[in-house]
Order: structure tokens, then C-alpha cells, then sequence
């Protein structure tokens, strides 16, 4: 979705995009409750590693992933996202750092943890989409856990989406412009984002009530095999986690 | 007797906004009623009490007689609401989930799950959006996956809140062809609305809203061709009745039995007075003669 709104409005409606992007009409590429297994297991392993190899395999099969999902933008975003954050933490504390370059091996191994961690659960998540990724709750028996992630995924994209069109309407009413007046707007909408926000969960309460809601919403088709790309990607994984037990 | 009722109905906002001010409706099984008014009335926060999903400050509802409140959550499987915005009803991953949701907390297999989702879904034109997410679609299409999400478990009372709010003539034409369906199998409807012409064409009964209280009620047929109830109510009168005033050119709509039987009446009374004042100098000639 394309807008002439101010800076703070495109980044919220990219935002609610990525989300979007996340969502994909087809079914997951693989069983979701191992692909969300697998997804865990790796960026768990990849955040305590302690060699690069691991993080490189991580970061390196997030890439696959993602382009195998067709959806590449939003993983790229989210790895961008994760590399500034990990910046924005180690670069201070190179800075107080009593000898900055023997410090700096640790804070590029805790900025690469940190995106290759981000890379490898990006990548099953694309692959999975949203769907798949409340699927997999499910599947491993976090059936309340999955229909709140459910609802979740659902009103993020909402929300940003009307945060984004108050912003807007503001936007378009003020006679400055720029990156200030955009911030300002933004904590000035915070109040009617709440209200707004009170009303869909009242919304949302009633919408569960009139449809018998009981906890029981999600099905999960089970299989006794693996396919081979299933199998494939257990192999990957566990080697993924070799490496960083060994800290090659 | 009623399918549902609501008797005397006074709710408030939190706010103290008084949206409800000892409303009441009845709903009989084969009938479809229309919930007419402006914006803000208390036609959505009728529907909302009717279902027993906020509950009267005063005032009771009956659903066969017996209070709601006491059937409640039993009577949820005889009810169905279409929200007035879809984004508020709709909250599951996809379409299909959406459609099946309702029939999965029915205990139904997921063979007769996935029987009546493909029907209803072929009957409102969603069977390619089934593993869309619900946030992706167009304002019809979401009007139109809510109010599937409802038909598929055949409630036996339907309650529909502005539902043809986003939708084409296409797809409205396709929701009278239903709502008549609905009603010809036994189920009881009402709509609240301000399309006057879609209430013209589908419903038995009409009230009518003003400020929280019913102004009005009695067939759609008499009640939407009274030009000055609706104009109290804020609505103009469907496109038929002003087609008909703008070709009889006398700005008025046709006469109701009880207007017809004061012109009568008013029409023999000049009639007669006319006569005696025409008789009485022609016997007073006479007399003279």
C-alpha cells in the first residue's frame, strides 16, 4: 500500500505490511508443528553459539528459505530490523569498553547471534506464514497460546493500519511538516488508539460470545512420515546445532 | 407466540451515552423484520441485546417465551448476529477457518465441517477466497464471509446489522434471495437498516427508531409508504413510493385505510350538507307557490 502520509504513517503501514507479506493465501510448505519446532530450535541454538560457522549456516539458510517461501522483503526487514537493534545495544558498550578492540570479536559475535537467530526463524516463518505458525502452536498442543497468537496477527496489521490512518488525517490537517511534527502526531494519537483499541476488543469479546466460542478452534491435520524436505530440514537443523555445541 | 422478544429495554454506554430507552421487538419464526432509523438510534444496540450480548439495564429478552438469559450458552447454537463492520467479527487466520469455527465448536466432524463451509462458501461466492486471510479482503468480501460465517450453522433466529453495508446490487440481490430462502424454511429474521428500499423488499414487519425508542411499527408496507413517519425518522421513503408521488405529482403517497375513510366520510358529509342547502330553497319555492 503506497502513502503520502509522513514518515511515522510509512513506517507503520511497512510495518503492517510485512505482517501482510507474512500471511501468505497458501497452505505451509512443510508440517507446521515441526517447521515451528525446528524454527525454535535453530534460532535457540544459533543465539548461544559461540563460533561463527553456526551463525553463518543459520544466516546463510534463512536466505534459502526465504526466497524458497517467496518472501524475501519481509525476511530482509525483519534482518535489517534485528542488525540496527543489535547495533544500537553493542556499539555503546564498545564505547565504554576499557579496551574497545579486544572487545569488539564479542560485540560482532552478539550482533551476528542476534541477526543470524533473527535470519533462521524469519525464514521458517515466511516458509510456514502466519497461518502456520498458529498452526504449529496448535499442533504442539498450545491450543489457547495459538488462538491468541491467532487474534494477535490479526489486529497487528489492524492496528497499524488504523494508527497509520489517524496519522494521516492529522498529517494532512497541520500546516508544518516534518520528521518532528510526524513524532509529536504519533504520541498525540496514542489516546485515540486506545479507545479504538477498547472498542475491537469489545468487539472481539462479543464476536467470540455469539460463536460458542469453548477454547477448541484449531484442527491440525497429523501424518505418521516425513516428507523429504521435512527430513531435510531436521539434518540442517541438527547440524546447525552441532556446530554451536562444538563452537566450531 | 414470539421466537424472540425484547421487552422494555433501557441500556446505556459506559459514558452514560442512553442508547436504549425501554425499547421492545418481537421476532415470530417465518418472518422477516426490518429495524429502521437514522445513524445512532439504537438499532445496532438493539440487535446487540436482542443476542444476549449486552445485557438491558431494565427489560427483559425472551427467546421462546423464556428468558435468555437463563438458556444461555445452549442458546447460542439458535442464534446468529452479522455484525454491522465485518473486521469486528471476523478473527480467524482464513476464510475457511472463519466459516468453520462456529461448526467446529458444534463438535461436528471435519467431513461435515468441510461439506457445509463448501456450501455456504459456493452460495456467497467465496469459494476462491477460502485460504485468504480474512484482514486481505475487500469491504464486500468481508460483509460477505461474516455473513457466512453465521448462515453455516443455520441458527434459527438471524439477526443482520446493516448487512448490505459494502455490498453491490449483485450481491444484495443475492442476500434477498436468502433472507426470502431463510424465511420460507422457518427461520425468523430481522435487519436492522437505513436502506429502506432492501427493507421495502424483504420484510413482513417494520419498526421504526427514534432515540433509543420504537416510534413506530407495524407492516413494512404501510409503514414505509408514510411519507411523515420517515421523515420524523430521518429516511426517505423507498425508490417505488417516491417514483409513484413524484408521477401523481399531488406530494402525497397513497392513502391508508384510515385516511381513506376520513376523505369518505368528509366526502358525504360535504355531500349531504350540499344537498340540503340545495333542497331547502327549492321546497321553500314550493312553499311559496
Amino acid at each position: 500500500m503506497k502513502t503520502t502520509g509522513g514518515l511515522a504513517s510509512r513506517l507503520l503501514v511497512s510495518a503492517s505490511s510485512v505482517f501482510e507479506e507474512l500471511a501468505p493465501e497458501r497452505k505451509p510448505l512443510f508440517s507446521p508443528p515441526l517447521g515451528l519446532t525446528l524454527a525454535v530450535t535453530a534460532a535457540a541454538v544459533v543465539s548461544f553459539a559461540k563460533g561463527v560457522v553456526a551463525c553463518t549456516a543459520a544466516l546463510a539458510g534463512g536466505v534459502v528459505l526465504a526466497s524458497w517461501g517467496k518472501g524475501f522483503k519481509a525476511w530482509i526487514s525483519v534482518v535489517l530490523a534485528s542488525l540496527l537493534f543489535s547495533l544500537a545495544v553493542t556499539v555503546p558498550l564498545l564505547a565504554v569498553a576499557a579496551e574497545p578492540s579486544s572487545a569488539a570479536p564479542a560485540a560482532f559475535l552478539a550482533v551476528l547471534r542476534a541477526v543470524s537467530a533473527a535470519a533462521v526463524f524469519t525464514g521458517f516463518a515466511v516458509c510456514l506464514g502466519w497461518r502456520g505458525v498458529v498452526e504449529g502452536l496448535g499442533g504442539l498442543g498450545m491450543q489457547e497460546l495459538a488462538f491468541s497468537l491467532g487474534l494477535l496477527l490479526k489486529y497487528i496489521p489492524i492496528f497499524l493500519r488504523d494508527l497509520a490512518g489517524i496519522l494521516a488525517a492529522r498529517e494532512a490537517r497541520a500546516v508544518r511538516k516534518g520528521l518532528k511534527l510526524s513524532w509529536t502526531l504519533l504520541a498525540s494519537a496514542a489516546g485515540e488508539v486506545l479507545v479504538r483499541g477498547y472498542a475491537r476488543v469489545e468487539a472481539l469479546r462479543m464476536a467470540l460470545e455469539a460463536r460458542n466460542f469453548t477454547g477448541s478452534a484449531f484442527t491440525v491435520e497429523r501424518r505418521a512420515r516425513l516428507s523429504k524436505v521435512e527430513v531435510a530440514l531436521l539434518a540442517y537443523t541438527l547440524s546447525i546445532a552441532a556446530a554451536a555445541w562444538w563452537s566450531i | 407466540m414470539s421466537k424472540l422478544a425484547v421487552v422494555g429495554a433501557r441500556f446505556s454506554y459506559p459514558g452514560g451515552f442512553e442508547a436504549l430507552k425501554g425499547a421492545s421487538f418481537s421476532l415470530r419464526e417465518g418472518e422477516i423484520v426490518g429495524v429502521l432509523g437514522p445513524s445512532g438510534c439504537g438499532k445496532t444496540t438493539l440487535l446487540l441485546v436482542a443476542a444476549g450480548l449486552l445485557e438491558p439495564l431494565e427489560g427483559e429478552v425472551l427467546l421462546d417465551g423464556e428468558p435468555l438469559r437463563d438458556q444461555l450458552p445452549e442458546a447460542r447454537k439458535k442464534l446468529g448476529i452479522v455484525f454491522q463492520e465485518p473486521d469486528d467479527q471476523l478473527f480467524n487466520p482464513t476464510v475457511k477457518d472463519e466459516l468453520a469455527f462456529a461448526l467446529r465448536q458444534l463438535g461436528l466432524s471435519e467431513a461435515t465441517v468441510d461439506e457445509k463451509v463448501k456450501a455456504v462458501a459456493a452460495a456467497l461466492g467465496l469459494t476462491h477466497l477460502l485460504n485468504k486471510p480474512a484482514f486481505a479482503l475487500s469491504g464486500g468480501e468481508k460483509k460477505r464471509v461474516a455473513i457466512a460465517s453465521v448462515l453455516v450453522y443455520d441458527p434459527e433466529v438471524l439477526l443482520l446489522d446493516e448487512p448490505t453495508a459494502y455490498l453491490d446490487s449483485r450481491w444484495k440481490k443475492a442476500l434477498e434471495s436468502l433472507l426470502i430462502e431463510l424465511k420460507a424454511s422457518g427461520a425468523a429474521v430481522a435487519v436492522a437498516t437505513h436502506d429502506v428500499d432492501f427493507a421495502a423488499r424483504v420484510t413482513d414487519r417494520v419498526y421504526l427508531m427514534v432515540d433509543g425508542r420504537v416510534a413506530a411499527e407495524g407492516p413494512a408496507r404501510e409503514i414505509l409508504s408514510d411519507e411523515r413517519l420517515l421523515s420524523e425518522a430521518g429516511l426517505e421513503p423507498p425508490g417505488p413510493v417516491a417514483a409513484f408521488k413524484a408521477l401523481r405529482g399531488v406530494g402525497r403517497p397513497p392513502l391508508r385505510f384510515e385516511e381513506l375513510r376520513a376523505t369518505l366520510a368528509a366526502t358525504l358529509a360535504r355531500r349531504f350538507a350540499f344537498r340540503s342547502r340545495s333542497r331547502l330553497p327549492r321546497s321553500s319555492h314550493r312553499f311559496n307557490r
